[in-house]
């Protein structure tokens, strides 16, 4: 019953206090009053009852209390160890996912953080420099039908990158390897920067992006001037070219039988 | 007769197989490598910087490639038609190519846009590589461009019929006439134009 409720209880008479004996702690008042008949048993009161009002009625303030033990509560069951690890992989997880979900799109790149294709390869290609050498690989006996290139410049840098697309689905061919004795990928990385042409478009990187028959990209490879230099001149052999490469590369159309390719 | 045809036939076989070889060889080649090198491919599919902006580019150049395949296509469309649409659509995707702009601008000016000429002639200029082949590239298709300009809205030498304004006119003649002096592919010297230039005061300004 709260402090501001109307009283509708008769008025009890008091407790009457046991006789104690002196030396004895005096007992624990009984939670509920004793109800030993009294002496003299006064005239009944009417009740009366306390009609509601409208003020205020200010809280008593807090009593000193003892410190009361927690109620025993009854033991939850735990998810356990298991539950919990099963929650923070998924977690993991998730976050794995979406981090390299972020990557593949590019999210890094179009929120400026990292420099993006589109924002290094936003010059003016140059399109005589590249026809150029396309004139002086077809010069060298090369047949250049299925082939593309193009010649960029790269923001922030001297020179430009030659991106060659040897399309074997629109007829490109390579060369015989016996003429130089080389593989065909290297060989062609040798040759488009074998000629004047390429030092005049000042080119100082190489890709090359082969498209098997079925006109899927296996694969870009890339490499710097200076190392296709080194690999020409002999000063480093097919291994180490190999090494110096970088690139990408597309298991799906080395798995597609279409394409005329086997798993590596 | 049979053994010309079995010749041939065993020489055509012969090439295919070198041919088949060849591709073979090149495919084992990028196969291999890839093999050798699968950490790096996956750190480049994911487009991590590699710290070598050369080979980030080369990498990452598949996109912008393709781009600049529509982009060029477009360019040639509104080169081919006077289209200034397809021209604003190449500019779209690659606005920094400045031989984009000097197209359009010079396509304005056959128009008699004069606003649209100013606004990309200038920025074409600034675009343009600064060396003696990018100046010389810059002007042979300047060069070009604006003699087919003349070709297309003269009525004739001493006719001003064609043109749309004096601004127009002048700024045809004087461009042609500086640039015959400079490059080949202007066919006329520099007094045709400047006599043109001189046609261009009986328009009214």
């Amino acid at each position: 019953m709260g402090p501001g409720s109307p009283n509708t209880e008769p008025a009890t008479p008091p407790p009457v206090a046991p006789n104690t004996e002196p030396g004895t702690p005096p007992p624990v008042a009984p939670a509920q009053p004793v109800t030993s008949p009294p002496a003299t048993v006064p005239p009944p009161v009417p009740p009366t009852i306390v009609p509601p009002t409208t003020v205020p009625v200010t809280p008593p303030p807090a009593l000193p209390t003892q410190p009361v033990p927690p109620p025993p509560v009854a033991k939850k069951k735990g998810h356990g160890c298991f539950f919990k690890g099963c929650l923070t992989t998924l977690l993991v997880l998730v976050l794995v996912i979406a981090a390299v979900g972020a990557l593949l799109a590019r999210l890094p790149q179009q929120l400026g953080l990292w420099p993006s294709g589109a924002s290094l390869l936003s010059g003016t290609p140059d399109r005589a420099g590249a026809a150029a050498i396309l004139d002086e690989v077809k010069a060298d006996g090369i047949d250049t039908a299925g082939m593309t290139l193009y010649v960029m410049p790269v923001e922030g840098k001297d020179g430009t990158l030659a991106y060659a697309i040897l399309d074997t689905s629109a007829g490109f061919r390579f060369p015989t390897a016996t003429t130089s004795g080389r593989n065909p990928i290297p060989d062609m990385f040798v040759r488009l920067t074998g000629g004047s042409a390429a030092t005049a478009a000042r080119v100082a990187q190489v890709a090359i992006e082969y498209r098997d028959p079925a006109g899927q990209t296996l694969g870009v490879l890339t490499a710097s001037k200076s190392s296709i230099n080194d690999f020409a001149s002999g000063a480093i052999d097919e291994t180490a070219f190999s090494n110096a490469l970088s690139g990408t590369f597309n298991p799906g159309a080395a798995l597609d039988p279409l394409s005329g390719g086997s798993a590596p | 007769m049979s053994r010309r045809v079995l010749a041939l036939l065993l020489v055509t076989a012969l090439a295919v197989a070198g041919c088949d070889e060849d591709l073979a060889l090149a495919q084992d080649f990028i196969k291999q490598w890839a093999l050798d090198h699968a950490g790096e491919i996956a750190k480049n599919q994911m487009g991590l910087p590699s710290g070598d902006a050369y080979v980030d580019a080369a990498v990452e150049a598949g996109g912008p490639i393709l781009q600049l395949k529509e982009a060029d296509e477009a360019m040639a469309k509104g080169r081919a038609n006077q289209d200034p649409k397809s021209m604003d659509a190449a500019l779209k995707l690659r606005p920094k190519d400045w031989t984009y702009q000097l197209s359009r601008a010079d396509l304005a000016l056959q128009l008699g846009d004069m606003t649209t000429v100013t606004k990309y002639w200038y920025p074409s200029f600034e675009n343009a590589p600064g060396t003696p082949g990018g100046i010389e590239a810059y002007q042979r298709q300047q060069g070009q461009e604006l003699e087919l300009v003349h070709k297309r809205i003269s009525r004739g030498d001493g006719s001003i019929t064609g043109y749309r304004s004096y601004a127009q006119c002048t700024t045809l003649y004087d461009q042609l006439r500086q640039l015959s002096l400079k490059v080949t592919e202007v066919s006329k010297p520099p007094s045709y134009w400047a006599d043109r230039r001189q046609d261009c005061e009986q328009i009214p300004h």
